[in-house]
């Protein structure tokens, strides 16, 4: 009866997860060579190469892991420091903590417009207050090439996000109790701290982070509005492909498609195997 | 409790069932641009209720360019015989795509009555970015590029490449172009320029001409790059945008292909009222735009009844009032009935932007649609990548 149940559900997860998603990468590899499109005449590799040759695609992908590399760290920071930091007055989380996570990104990255652009709330405070003379004199924060208008915007979804995380974190693994038990075999708080308390919270929720790293390395609405015309990240060029003037542009499209997919599942399959691996040793 | 559920029940139905198409009329789906609250007024509280009393109900679907590309292309890859699109409104480089997939059907002009007011043999007519139509779109509108400027900020604005040049030097920041159909066609205008005149880049598209007018042209951008908003490090993502900026105060000029669109920008208080529209003295991009049926369209016979009614004179004449779309006629004036010749001719003049029959005298063709393609790439690399 269980190994029938088990069939079902792996049955249930094929249909409804595996099929659409791997029909998918397949429709795009056969339209990126060739297979398949209307405009396509024959099966080639033009549009891989065209995409290595360019180097838009590897420009995308490393502008998209270091956004997205800095908003995870700087967010997971933030809260590892909120969780251990902070002595709230309850277990339960207050009511509060979740409001941040009701905004859509699309929403996000509007607000940060509003507050953060030359133009916006904080420039013209500061330029009222006297602490710049023009209003064009406040620093680029928006549409800027450090990216630092989409890694902001992250980093305000993604905190609240992390320490209700980790604060569930530090109740199931009791976290507390073992800074006691360390404490009492004479370990000193910083110890206490940097060798039990953050490595079992990171441990414990790296696949999570994962997760999560991957959410804002594909993330469209927030670098679509707030980063610049170049370098994009990889969803904001893949569209911009897919959407071109040109229809011959397509199969690049479909060809970046398929390539991001694969290197972000065979990495994540790497680090969850050597994560399970450190786990098990 | 009870009561109350099949109250709430009979109420839901209702209003469920007042949702659905009424059975009485043919439905006519139509793909188009929903940007513009002026449009879709025209389109809701104008089009949509006279054509109801014609027997057709228009549903309004939001899309354009290569989303109604993409939706054909896909229903063609998809063997699907019946479309969900009846009614397309496309410009020229929708149109050149509609044509590489042979998504439109036609010619249709044999089967639209109100074509007998517009001028066939015109040049903006029969061809549409180069190519030559063959009645396989419908002219609705035509419009002209202008380009904008604060009279307040920039009392003196540039109105010929040169003049830009030494504006730009003279008002660093204050100006750029977007990453979009409207930045490109301004770049468009520019390589016209290059080229020597829009006769020079009449016809199909030459190589030649483009590499030779293209390297004046980039070496042209690269010089008062640095003297853009934000350096020329990036550009606005789309006129929105660009319209955002100027209206913030953070350029001093900006640039429409809707020569009406100052004055419906002043009208929902986006701009404020000392922003004017001018023509660009060495030429102004001029175009019409279209309305085109999908060749898999299961309600043809809907759709050019729909199609012929936004040519009639009728419903031209309310699309033309500035206080509302203020588009330009598709129509020849001189081919109108009487009584509509001297509507047309009464017509309220816009207040932000000199009248059409004034910049008209600067109007030039789109050239091919391929000097666009090759514009989009390069501005990318060149400008965008700050490749040689």
């Amino acid at each position: 009866m269980h190994r029938i149940l088990s069939y079902i559900n792996a049955g249930f997860f094929f249909l409804l997860i595996v099929l659409p998603l791997g029909g998918g990468l397949i429709y795009s590899f056969l339209y990126s060579i060739g297979g398949l499109g209307l405009l396509n005449e024959e099966i080639s590799g033009k549009a891989l190469l065209t995409i290595w040759e360019e180097g838009t695609f590897l420009k995308s992908l490393f502008y998209s892991v270091y956004i997205a590399l800095l908003s995870i760290g700087i967010s997971v920071a933030l809260s590892l420091t909120l969780t251990l930091g902070i002595k709230l007055p309850s277990r339960e989380n207050p009511y509060w903590m979740y409001m941040p996570l009701a905004l859509p990104g699309m929403v996000v990255a509007f607000l940060m417009f509003q507050w953060l652009s030359r133009t916006g709330v904080f420039s013209r405070v500061m330029f009222q207050a006297g602490i710049i003379s023009e209003i064009t004199d406040f620093p680029v924060l928006i549409q800027d090439e450090l990216g630092l208008g989409i890694i902001i915007a992250h980093v305000l979804m993604a905190t609240p996000f992390f320490w209700i995380f980790f604060r569930g974190l530090y109740q199931t693994e009791r976290v507390k109790e073992l800074g006691g038990i360390s404490a009492s075999l004479g370990a000193q708080k910083h110890q206490i701290l940097w060798k039990v308390k953050i490595p079992v919270l990171l441990q414990q929720g790296l696949p999570t982070i994962i997760l999560y790293f991957l959410f804002v390395l594909g993330s469209y609405e927030i670098p679509l509005l707030l980063g610049q015309s170049s370098p994009q990240m990889l969803s904001v060029t893949i569209i911009r492909k897919l959407e071109r003037f040109n229809l011959l542009d397509k199969p690049e499209g479909y060809a970046m498609i398929w390539m991001y997919a694969l290197i972000v599942l065979v990495a994540v399959y790497a680090i969850l195997s050597l994560h399970q691996k450190r786990k098990a040793s | 409790m009870g009561k109350y559920l099949w109250i709430c029940i009979l109420l839901i139905s209702g209003f469920l069932l007042s949702c659905g198409p009424d059975q009485n009329l043919q439905q006519v789906n139509m793909m188009m641009w929903q940007g513009d609250p002026v449009i879709n007024s025209y389109m809701k509280t104008y089009v949509v209720p006279e054509l109801k009393k014609q027997g057709i109900d228009l549903q309004l679907v939001s899309g354009q360019g290569t989303e109604i590309v993409s939706t054909l292309m896909t229903e063609i890859e998809a063997g699907k015989t019946d479309s969900e699109i009846d009614v397309v409104w496309v410009n020229g480089e929708t149109f050149f795509q509609l044509k590489q997939i042979n998504g439109l059907y036609g010619p249709i002009w044999d089967s639209l009555s109100n074509i007998a007011y517009v001028d066939t043999s015109s040049s903006f007519i029969k061809y549409d970015f180069q190519q030559l139509v063959n009645g396989y779109e419908a002219p609705w509108g035509t419009i002209q590029m202008i380009m904008i400027h604060d009279e307040k900020r920039a009392p003196q604005p540039p109105s010929n490449p040169k003049a830009l040049k030494e504006w730009v030097k003279a008002n660093p920041g204050k100006f750029t172009l977007s990453n979009d159909f409207t930045g490109m066609s301004f770049l468009k205008l520019l390589l016209i320029e290059f080229a020597g005149g829009s006769e020079a880049i009449k016809g199909p598209f030459q190589s030649d001409i483009y590499q030779q007018a293209g390297d004046s042209l980039w070496n042209y951008i690269r010089e008062i790059q640095p003297y853009f908003w934000r350096k020329g490090e990036t550009f606005p993502e789309g006129l929105a945008a660009m319209h955002r900026l100027f209206a913030n105060g953070e350029i001093d000029l900006s640039i429409s292909m809707n020569d009406n669109g100052v004055d419906n920008k002043v009208l929902e208080g986006l701009f404020p009222p000392s922003a004017k529209g001018y023509a660009w003295k060495s030429g102004i991009i001029k175009n019409s735009h279209f309305l085109g049926i999908p060749s898999r369209s299961p309600h043809k016979s809907g759709a050019l009844k729909t199609i012929n009614f936004l040519l009639s004179p009728e419903a031209q004449y309310k699309k033309l009032q500035p206080d509302g779309w203020g588009d330009g006629t598709s129509l020849s004036l001189n081919l109108l009935p009487e009584e509509w010749k001297e509507k047309f001719r009464s017509t309220q003049q816009r207040k932000q932007t000199p009248p059409r029959s004034e910049i008209e005298q600067y109007a030039v063709m789109e050239p091919a649609p391929e000097y666009m393609i090759r514009l989009y790439d390069d501005f990318a690399k060149k400008i965008i990548d700050g490749e040689e």
